[in-house]
This record gives C-alpha cells, structure tokens and sequence, in this order.
C-alpha cells in the first residue's frame, strides 16, 4: 500500500497526529527561546487542543485506523472533546500559577499536550498494546509534571511516589495484557471480542488472572482502591495546577479506556469481571468518603473526592450496559466543571500573595468574598449529589443503571457513601458561611481564575436546562460503543 | 523451557518486589526495572518459545520458510523494552536530582504526607518540609 | 423598630407576600375543578431519553397542601417582615422563607418521583440556612447541621426508594403508580417501602430520628413557626399520605406505621410536659401531632384518613398561631421560660386573644376546630378495625398532655399576677396582628366547618383512599364515645396541668438519667465515624512509599495466588519438563544469579552487575528464541542504563546509609517469596500453544503489503506504526522530562 492511498486511512487518528506534529514543533520552540515563550506556548497550546477538537468532532467519526489498532467513533468523539476542555483548563489554571509563582515553567504547557495526546490515544487504543503505549505516554508526562518542582520536599516526594507504584501498575497492566494475548492468540480487541463470543464453556483462570491485573493496572491510574494509594499524597504534594490537570483529564480518559476494554474486548466475559469491579467500586466509595471525612487539606480532601467519584463511575461500567456507559459519559461531562471550578478556588486562596490550602482557611468566604463563596457552595452542593445541580445527574444515571443491571446492593450502598459524602462538602460550606474569619484572604484573583470558576458555577447551575441534549449526546456515544 | 522460564520470572518478581519495598531510592529503582524485564519475560513466553529461526522472509519468498518464532511478541516486547527505557532513564533524572537537593536516597526522609492525629488540626506551619519536621519531632 | 412599614429596600419582600398570596387565590380558584377530578397538570418533558419529566398535577390533597403552604406562608412572611431587625436581615430571612416556600409548592406538586425527590432536598438545603440564619450562635450551627445531615441522610434512602418503586413500576409518574402497580406481589416492594419510609421518618420528625426537630428551634420564631405548622416536617406525611394508595395493602404498612406513630406521639407529650422554654414545648407537641399523624395514615379507614387531613389543617393553623405568639412574649419579655411569665393579658391583650384562640384549639375545645379534628380523631381511632385499642390509648394519653400544655401556654402565661416586662421591647403592631388572625382562622372553621370540610378535607382524603370518601365536618355529633373520650381527656389534661410543675421535675428527673437519647445517639455515631475515618486514613494512608507498594504487591499476590490455585487440575499435567540445552541453562542461570546479586549486593555496584546479570540473561533468552531484534535491543539499552547508573551512582548515599530492620527484612521477604510464588503458577497456567492466526496474518501479509523481509520490523513500522509513534514520543517525553529536571534553573519563591 503507497503512502498516497493510506492517507484517507489515518483520518480518524487526525486530531493525534495533529497534536503529535504541534507538540513537537512546540518543544522546538521552547527550548530555543527558554522561559520567555510561556504566554505563547500556554495560548498556542489551548489553540491546538481548539484546532483539535474540530478534528474530532470533523474526522473523529471515521472507524478505525492503523490496521485497526485505533478507533474512533462517537464514544470517543464524546471522551475526547471532554478530555480537550479539561486539558484546556489545565493550561489556564498553570499559566495563571506559573506567572503568579514566577516560576517561568515552559514546559508545563507542553507536557500537558504531550499527556493529551497520550489520553486521546487511550480513548481511542483498540488494542491491548497500543492501549499500554498510549497509557505509558500519558503517564510519563503526567510523572515529569509532578516531580518537576523539585525544590520542595513534598512535590519531590510527589513526584518519586506517583513514578513508582505507577511503575508498577504499569508492570501489572503489561502482565495482564500478556496473559490474555496467551490464551486469545490476539492483542487486537476486535479479535479479542470474536474470540470470546466464540468461547464457550468455564473461562480459563489464566485468562481470568489476566482480566484482574488489566483492571488493576486501570484501576491504579483512575485512582481506585487498592491502587488509589498515591492519589492523596500526590494531590497534595503536586503544584495546585498539576493537581488540577490530574484531577480531570486524565481521569476521563483512564475511565473512557476502561469502559472500552470492559464493553468491548469483554463484554461477553462480564461475569468474570463484573463482581471484581463491584467491589473496587464499594471499596473506592467507602473509603473516598472516609478518608475525606477528617482531612483538613483542601487538596488532600479532593484526593479523596475523587476516589469517591471514580467508586460512582466505576458503578456504570459494573452495570455493564448501553445505561451504565450513558451514564458514566454524563457524570464525566458534569465532573469537569465541578473539578476544574473548585481547583480554580483553590489557586485564588492566597493569603498575602501566598497560596493556602487549608479548609480552615475558608472560613467566613461569605463574608469576605460572597461571590466565591457561592461559587465553591455550589460546587460542593454539586458534587456531595443534590438536585438539581449538575452533580446530581451523574449520580443518578449510574444507580439507575445498576438497578437496571440488577445490582440493588451495589446502588444502594452507593447511596449510603453519598450520605457521608454529603458530610465532607457540607463542612466546607458551613465554614465558608458560619465560621468566622481570622484573617481574610487576599482580593485579587486574576482574570482567568474568575472567569473559569464563575463559568464552571454557572455551568454547574444551568446544566439542569441543557441535560436533555447532554443526555442524548452521551446516549449516541454509549451506543456507538456498545450498541443499543 | 516454559516450566522452567516460569520459574526464573517468579524469581525475579521476587527479587523486584524485595527492592521495591525497599527504602533507598536506586535499590527502588533496581526493583522497578528488575520487574519490567520480569514482565517482558511473560510478554515473550505468552506467544510461545521455540527453538526456532527469526522470522524473516528470504528474498525469493513471500512467506517465512519453515517454522520460525512468533513474530507478534517479539514486536510487543521490543515496544515494552524501548518504553521502560524512557521510564527508567527518567526515573533515574529523578532520583539523582533528589539525592543531590536533599541528601539523601532514603524516600521515608522525604516526609510522611498523612499527618498524624496530633498534628492534624494543627495549622500548617509553612515552612517547605513542614511535614519532615513534624516526623521527626515525632 | 417600631414601624412595620416596609422601607423603600423592602420591594423584594412586598414581591414575595404578593407571589404568596396570588398562589393562594390561584389554589382557591381550583378547588371546584378538583371536586369535580378535573386536575391541573403541567407537563414539560425534560430528559426525554429516560422519560423524566417535569410533571406536576394539583389533586385533592396538593390542593390541601398548596393552601396550607401559601395560606400560612402569606401571614408568616408579613410576620417575618416585622420580626427581623434590620433591613437586609429581614430581606434575606424574607427571601429563604419564600425560596422554601416555592420549593415546597413543587414538593407537593409534582407528579413526578424525580421532581418530587429534587423539591423534597431542595427544602432540606433551604431549611438548612433558614435553621442556621442566626449562625452567630454555636447552637444554632450545630442544629442546623444535624438537621441537614438527619434529613439528608434520609432523603437519599427516599431517593433509593424512590428508584426502586419507578423501576419495579415501570413509570416515575405518581398518579400513574397505582395503576402500575396493581397486580404486583406487595413483598416485591418491601425494599421500597422502608427506604421511603426512612425518608419520611427523617423528615418528619419520627422516632427514632425525632431528635433534630427540637433541636432546630434554633431557628428564628417565624421560621419554626412555618417550618413546624404547614411546611418542612409536613413533608413526609404528605409523601405517606402520597403513596398511600400504592402501600396500604403491604402488610408492614400498617403496624410500622401505627407503632412508630403511636410510640413518637405518646414519647413527645411527654418530652414536651419536661420542658420549661416555651418554644420547646411547642416543638415536641410538634412531634407528638405528626406522631398523631403518622398513626391514622396507618389505617385504610376512611374516618382515620379524614381525621389525619382534618388535623393537618388543624394542626397548621393552631401551631403557626401559637408559636408566632411565643415570638411576641419573647420580644415583649426577653424570656421564653414558662415559669418566669404570667399575666401577660394586660400588656399583650391582643396576642392573649390569639393566644387562647391557638390553645383552646390545640386542646380540642368546641367550638374550635381543633374540637371537631380531635371528635374526628376518636372517631377515627374507633373506626381503625385492627388495632383500635393502642390507637385509643395513644390518642387520649397524647391529646390530655396536649390539653395541659396549651393551658400553661394560654392560662399560665397571659393570666394571673404581671410579671416583669422590663427586659423587653413592645413588638410591632403586625407581628401581634398575624397571630391574632390565623387563631381566629381556628375559631371560624370551627364554627363554619364546612368552609374547608367538603371543598379541601373531602378531596384530600378522596386522593389519599384512592376512591371517593364522602366526609362532613360537624361541631356536634350527638352524645357517643369519641365525645365521651373529649371529656376524659379534658379532665385528664386539666389535673395535668394543676400538676405540672411536679411533672416537669420528676420527668426531669427521670430523662436525666436515661441512658440512651436520638441526640447522644446522633453524637456518638458523627464521633464513631469520625474517629473511625482518621484511623482508617492513618493506617492505610501512613504516606510511607515502601509500605504502599508492599500494600500494592499483596493484593497482587493474592489475586495471582487466587487465580493459580484454580481447580482445572489438568494444566498441571500439561507442562512437559522437558531435557534443556546447555545455553538454555546458561542463560536461566545467569537470570537466577543476577537476582540473588541484585537482592544480595551490599554495595551499589554489587547491585549493579546483578541487574546487568539480569539483562544479559534476558538477552540470551531472546537470541536462543528466534528474538534477534528484540535481543539486540534488549542488550543496547541494558548497556546504556548500566552506563546511566554507574555515572549517577557515586553521587547517590550508600545502601548502608539506611537502616533495616531484621523485622522489616523478614516481611519484605515474605511478601517477595509469595508474589513471586504466584507470579511462576499463574504463568504454568499459560498452557501452549498459543493461537498464530493473526502472526500468520502479518507472515502472510509482510512482503506484498509492506515490502519488508523482517516480519517483526514490519509489524512495527508498518501494521503497528501507531504503537511505535507513541513509543517514540515516550522517548521524546522522557528525555524532554530528565532536560527539565536536570537544567539548572530554579523557582524563584516556593509557594508552599
């Protein structure tokens, strides 16, 4: 085949190899022209996330490319767009940080693309080897951003602890894939799903093993227990925009990959893996709404928030069907705004040009900041579940897809976690409105953190309107992957 | 040679999780890069091992003559081989720097991050290795 | 302070009494299409995918609901206006009232479970900051958050609830549920049952979550007057009364219903005779009505429902009026202590009218609506077939309590000597006015009962039974046995009431040693958790890396060991342990030694030579297999990382330089003998041979596709030229990743 009729076959893999080709023109251009170029590599990079995401949404719907190893349709059209935005926030959040610290970072911008490509190649990975690579080329940037401010004891220690027990999933994920590839003969999840809808009979335990160390290889980059360990020392010990990044994008893609290999390669294996996810999920939940109970580190609690939420998503994908996926898809698009909001508060809490990130240091916001105080209210509201904010909705979809699937003890000691859940958010909230305040915190906040916490706020608040449209999209993604 | 492969790849498990576990940060290091050559192993052994030829195709062919080794893994396994590469290189970047700032490869010197229950409601001090000084004083 | 002309900021609040009052009228125009089952609805589609929408539908009891909530909330908004101090206090408490107002009016509303349930947290959010609005006080904090945390707990059970019905339905309509569920065996909807009964428990005060109620006369008096009377704790008998139809016929419907009911009434009389703060008083008989409540939505009985909806009417306008007149004497006297006022007639003429108007009713005294609720009520007690005895018990018992403590509210406070008004302020004219008008509601109904008889109770218990209940309100009934009950429980309350003091010691007495209350139950379990929480997070979270990696591995090791030890015992007979070449040996040897150096080394370098062991083994294996690409490379970057860390080493502190344990060794060990142990069983799993279709393929494929001889060469650039994109832009990262850490720049300031 010469190069001229292969072109139209690499169409659906155009926003990758579009952001592969301007990451590396990027690099080029930091390290010749050094710190100064910051402000443009931060707006020429959410420039090619935009030139990007015209690409997905244009060619995304395409089918498959490079003999079948990717694959892009509405599902991933969906995943990625999320993942764009989110990465889009990480690049304004950073650039905010980085000028404020003067801390003249050029490469976070760059790895943050680099991350990107690699979690649009996860969404897309149709093949349990490319599904390793594109993980592994997201991680490494993703452990270089969290070691890369070395001169703290905590963001070091970040970064060694986030590279290790990465490592090793990464060994346990690689297992997995191999001891599946042994007994299918494939890598490839269209042959992988030919040959177990082929299979009849008891699936062999090797075959088993395998499925259990690819989920906890997965299981390790959303953050789930047992392998959520890193999350809250690395969200504390990362720089607040790191953590922010972490928080969202990769977070969508790690769970978009997880759906794929789950509704795809596996489908017709559920009963090997759906009681293994059942419990990572009771686990995540529980233990994301404990351990958030007693932190007194803002950061650290929305470590452990997310452990809750991965445990909600993961509640989808158990359930196993066309419901559970739409579900998942909609908590993401809500998880986003919530996330990206609260770390935008977060980066505006300094105290004389200092940034704080205790819990106590919110108290009396209402009073100081009425308006943001508002702001993380309705984040928090959102995110502890209550109607009829965003938050909410995602919730909802997952538990009714679950009783669906017939797992009631599933979907209702999710609801019970929700209740302490509920506890955590509304602390914070009873400080920022009831607590008095010792020492305000200061008053300038820069534009761009303005704009992406009211933004999110309002999203947050007005999703209720457009939920239908959302739904709908989500509902086409979940079909596209999983069929009716 | 599979009965006996798989006993050496559990050795060398073995040995990676002793390092892992371990506190200083290059031993840590050996473990991670003892454990991916351990998973490469499984790699190769998962498409069969034969005695066999590489699997090239001679000039006047247009198929491999013969049986000749599984050409599939071998491709994934050079994939895992060049991707731990850049993990460890990097990784090694990031302990010789800590060592260097902070003198000393021992990771529990580098802080416990969950403080302990009499510290916690403590307000944060400020200072850059807070939680350092907390352990020690401890 | 004295004027309770609004000022000109006060347009906000003059909008909300009017809203109000317009929704009054609005419900007062469809009482005739309702008696006549011509419902309004409203229906907007909202997620079409799932078939939720916003639905709502005004059947007899909404209606009943909607005047309550907007006919009460109108004159407590008015009050509100004139109680709050200050101009943007009164807006901000006159705007919350209102918000709950609204979300209310959709909880009673809506036609939908989702909506239902999406009002029904919105009035627990909104109650919350109305609970805690004077959050200067530490009791008012804390009230309000156990309230929010007793309610929202409750509501997600509701929630829970909620789906299980519509799931087992087949719709989340609720005037479609009944219809739906008609041919369904009852025990399919046990689970149902008690989760939304958690969430009307919760809300509405029952025992054993009765406790936040009390507690939430933190609250400013309008506020608990509205929150108490037509509102926030009303919303979980309407949810009973809702879905009454749907789970009358449960067998658990009626005993749990009446038991909790029976036991919540009969416990808070009691609770509330030890009290000596007014308001709290009134709190528990709060309590006690929805226990009262509670217990006759138990029965089927058209007469016990028509007593539940004739008493909720009752209920809302004595209870307003006599917690708004509570409001007065405080502002008037600076206490709320029942001892500490009397003889307030002179001072307070007017609220001492309204304030006889709410108690005469409260106790039941013609011709009071409060007399024909309580006639109805024995009525009812009587006419429940099951269990008419416990029922009669706790009626009586509560409703005698009842009768003395409306004396010592009315009787007590505004007769006999003055007393000392000095600590207080004289209230606004409007704040005398309202209570004045809702008590004197009480006394109009009572003489014209068929004002609301046939136009809203009739309706509401024709909505409840789910058939039509034909239902007349009278004053006098003739002499029978509920009028007889009346004059037990009239003598029994007022010897109650001449002994009231001494009750309220000796029970004072007795509650302060009792060894369990839902209050301390609340603490201990908030503590528990907590507690709980902090040392889970200690323990699994130490932050130490090496115990989280140790953590890691064991699970590994477990779900390895899980899955090797299977029961397919003929894998095991399947490995052939067949005679090995020389090399063969060489190179597993090599692997074996390399391990025990890189364990063993003391020294980095030792170590070292280990892990280069290791990697020249690895690359023997391959060469020996057919591997020459993967063994060339295998060899290049073995040598390259031995280069790498042979540079770095010297700058690195010694092994020795750390300490270890014999302890920790052992552990380590242990743990690294049993991974490795799983590692080698599940992989003699891996039974051969391994399917080559799609080898074959790329064989078959390599030559004419991409014109390669070197079949692995062209899997990589060709057929998985992906995979090597990637892999080279991870080599890109890594590099770019060590240039950023090495490069000598620094941050300038750290933030942390």
């Amino acid at each position: 085949m010469n190069a001229v009729t292969s072109l139209p076959v690499m169409m659906p893999a155009s926003a990758e190899i579009f952001l592969a080709i301007a990451g590396m023109v990027l690099l080029m251009i930091g390290v010749f022209r050094g710190e100064s170029s910051l402000r443009f590599l931060s707006y020429a990079t959410i420039a090619t996330f935009a030139v990007a995401a015209i690409l997905v949404v244009t060619q995304g719907g395409g089918g498959e490319a490079f003999y079948g190893l990717f694959v892009s349709e509405g599902f991933a059209q969906f995943a990625k767009i999320l993942i764009l935005i989110g990465s889009a926030f990480a690049v304004l959040l950073s650039r905010d940080y980085l000028v404020r610290e003067q801390a003249g970072r050029f490469e976070f911008p760059i790895l943050i693309l680099f991350a990107t490509l690699g979690m649009l190649m996860m969404v897309s990975a149709n093949d349990l080897m490319s599904l390793y690579m594109s993980l592994e080329l997201q991680s490494l940037s993703l452990y270089v951003m969290a070691s890369i401010r070395r001169d703290t004891l905590k963001a070091t220690e970040a970064g060694l602890k986030y590279f290790v027990l990465g490592a090793l999933s990464s060994g346990m994920l690689l297992y997995g894939c191999s001891m599946i590839y042994g007994f299918a003969g494939t890598t490839s999840f269209t042959g992988l799903a030919a040959v177990f809808a082929a299979q009849t009979g008891v699936v062999p335990l090797g075959l088993v093993i395998g499925i259990v160390f690819l989920i906890a290889g997965l299981a390790f980059k959303v953050s789930a227990v047992p392998f959520h360990m890193w999350t809250p020392d690395v969200y504390e010990g990362a720089p607040t925009p790191v953590t922010a990044l972490f928080a969202v994008a990769p977070k969508i893609a790690a769970l978009a990959l997880f759906v794929r290999a789950m509704m795809d390669p596996f489908a017709d294996l559920i009963g090997s893996w759906q009681q293994v996810l059942v419990f990572v999920s009771i686990a995540s939940m529980g233990l994301g709404a404990l351990g958030a109970l007693v932190q007194t580190n803002i950061k650290r609690l929305m470590a452990y928030s997310s452990i809750g939420h991965m445990g909600y998503l993961l509640v989808g994908i158990a359930a196993g069907n066309q419901a559970g996926v739409t579900g998942v898809m909609l908590y993401l698009a809500t998880y986003i705004f919530m996330n990206v909001g609260t770390f935008a508060m977060i980066l505006a809490m300094r105290r004389d040009g200092r940034l704080v990130e205790e819990i106590g240091d919110l108290a009396g916001l209402s009073k100081t900041h009425p308006m943001m105080a508002l702001a993380l209210m309705i984040f928090m509201f959102s995110m502890a579940g209550i109607p009829p904010l965003a938050g909410f909705f995602g919730k909802w979809y997952v538990f009714m897809a679950a009783v669906d699937a017939g797992l009631f003890g599933l979907a209702v000691i999710g609801i019970l976690t929700s209740v302490i859940g509920a506890f955590y958010y509304l602390r914070i909230i009873k400080i920022m409105y009831f607590d008095e305040a010792t020492q305000p915190l200061d008053d300038a906040v820069s534009q761009d953190l303005r704009v992406i916490l009211y933004g999110s706020a309002v999203v947050t608040v007005l999703f209720v309107l457009f939920i239908s449209p959302v739904y709908d999209a989500a509902k086409v993604a979940a079909i596209s992957l999983v069929g009716a | 040679m599979e009965p006996y492969l798989a006993v050496v790849i559990g050795l060398l498990v073995a040995a990676a999780v002793y390092l892992m576990t371990d506190r200083h940060m290059v031993r840590m290091l050996f473990g991670v890069a003892l454990l991916g050559t351990a998973v490469n192993l499984v790699v190769f052994v998962s498409g069969d091992v034969l005695r066999g030829l590489p699997p090239l195709i001679a000039v006047d062919a247009t198929t491999p003559n013969g049986e000749v080794a599984n050409a599939l893994p071998q491709a994934l396994v050079l994939t895992a081989i060049v991707i731990g590469f850049g993990l460890f290189s990097f990784a090694l970047a990031l302990v010789f720097k800590t060592a260097q700032r902070f003198g000393t490869a021992d990771v529990d010197q580098l802080g416990a991050a969950e403080p302990t229950a009499d510290s916690k409601f403590s307000p944060v001090d400020g200072s850059k290795d807070g939680a350092a000084e907390r352990k020690r004083a401890a | 302070m004295t004027t309770t002309k609004p000022d000109r900021y006060d347009v906000w609040v003059m909008a909300t009494v009017a809203i109000s009052l317009a929704g009054f009228v609005v419900g007062l125009t469809w009482i005739p299409g309702i008696a006549a089952s011509d419902f309004p609805t409203v229906d907007w589609p909202w997620v079409e995918g799932l078939g939720i929408d916003l639905a709502f539908r005004v059947d007899g009891l909404s209606l009943l609901f909607v005047l309550l909530i907007t006919g009460v909330g109108v004159p407590v908004l008015g009050y509100a206006a004139a109680y709050a101090s200050d101009g943007a206090k009164r807006r901000r408490l006159c705007l919350l009232l209102f918000a709950f107002l609204l979300a209310m009016l959709g909880l009673v509303t809506a036609d939908d479970l989702i909506t239902l349930f999406v009002f029904w947290e919105a009035t627990t959010v909104i109650s919350y900051l109305l609970i805690g609005f004077d959050h200067e006080r530490e009791a008012a904090r804390r009230s309000a958050l156990q309230g929010l945390l007793v309610t929202a707990a409750g509501g997600l059970a509701l929630l829970a609830g909620l789906v299980l019905l519509g799931a087992e339905a087949g719709t989340f309509r609720l005037s479609e549920l009944p219809a739906a569920l008609a041919d369904t065996d009852p025990s399919d909807l046990t689970l149902s049952l008690v989760l939304i009964l958690c969430g009307c428990f919760t809300k509405s005060a029952q025992l054993p979550f009765h406790f936040w109620l009390p507690n939430a006369m933190a609250a400013p008096t309008p506020v608990s007057a509205y929150l108490h009377s037509a509102t926030m704790v009303k919303a979980g008998i309407y949810l009973m009364a809702r879905v009454h139809p749907v789970y009358s016929d449960h067998e658990l419907w009626f005993p749990v219903l009446t038991v909790v009911g029976a036991a919540t009434a009969v416990w808070a009389s009691i609770q509330a005779l030890r009290q000596t703060d007014l308001k709290l008083m009134l709190a528990h008989t709060t309590v006690m009505a929805l226990g009262t409540l509670t217990m006759f939505l138990g029965s089927s009985s058209p007469v016990a429902v028509a007593a539940a909806a004739t008493f909720i009417v009752v209920h809302a306008l004595y209870k307003s009026t006599l917690f708004l007149v509570i409001g007065v004497i405080d502002r008037r006297t600076g206490t709320r202590d029942r001892r500490l006022v009397s003889g307030l007639s002179s001072v307070l003429p007017m609220t001492a009218i309204a304030a006889f108007a709410g108690a005469f009713s409260m106790a039941g005294f013609p011709p009071f609506l409060g007399f024909i609720g309580k006639e109805l009520k024995y009525e009812g007690a009587l006419a429940i077939a099951e269990e008419p005895g416990l029922v009669i018990v706790a009626a009586v018992a509560a409703n005698a309590m009842m009768v003395a403590i409306a004396l010592a509210v009315s009787v007590r406070s505004f007769l006999g000597q003055p007393s000392d008004v000095d600590a207080g302020t004289p209230p606004p004219r409007l704040m005398v006015a309202v209570p004045l008008f809702l008590g004197l509601c009480g006394l109009i109904f009572g003489l014209a009962p068929s004002l609301i008889g046939e136009t809203i109770v009739q309706p509401a218990a024709t909505a409840v039974l789910g058939m039509p209940a034909e239902i007349k309100l009278a004053l006098w009934h003739g002499v029978n046995l509920p009028l007889l009950l009346s004059i037990v429980t009239v003598v029994l309350g007022i010897g109650l009431y001449f002994w009231l003091d001494r009750i309220t010691l000796g029970l004072d007495r007795i509650g302060a040693r009792l060894p369990v209350s839902g209050d301390r139950i609340y603490d201990a379990v908030l503590h528990t958790t907590l507690d709980g929480a902090k040392r889970l997070t200690s323990v699994v979270q130490g932050g130490r890396l090496p115990v989280y990696i140790g953590l890691s591995f064991a699970a590994v090791g477990l779900a390895l060991l899980v899955g090797a030890v299977g029961d397919e015992a003929e894998t095991w007979s399947a490995i052939r342990l067949e005679p090995l070449e020389p090399w063969e040996i060489a190179s597993l040897a090599l692997l074996a030694v390399g391990a025990a150096l890189a364990i063993a080394g003391r020294r980095r370098l030792t170590a070292l030579c280990g892990l280069a062991a290791v990697g020249v083994g690895t690359t023997l294996v391959f060469l020996m297999h057919g591997a020459v690409d993967v063994a060339v490379t295998q060899f290049m970057v073995e040598a390259l990382i031995v280069v790498f860390v042979a540079a770095v080493i010297p700058k690195i502190p010694p092994f020795e330089s750390i300490r270890r344990s014999v302890r920790e060794r052992v552990a380590r060990g242990l743990l690294a003998a049993f991974v490795g142990l799983g590692a080698t069983l599940a992989l003699l799993r891996l039974a051969p041979p391994v399917d080559r279709t799609i080898t074959s393929f790329y064989e078959q494929m390599s030559v004419p596709e991409a014109f390669g001889r070197n079949v692995v060469n062209v899997i990589l650039v060709d057929f998985r030229a992906l995979d090597t994109l990637g892999e080279v832009a991870v080599v890109v990262i890594a590099a770019f990743g060590a240039f950023a850490l090495l490069r000598g720049r620094r941050f300038s300031r750290g933030a942390e």
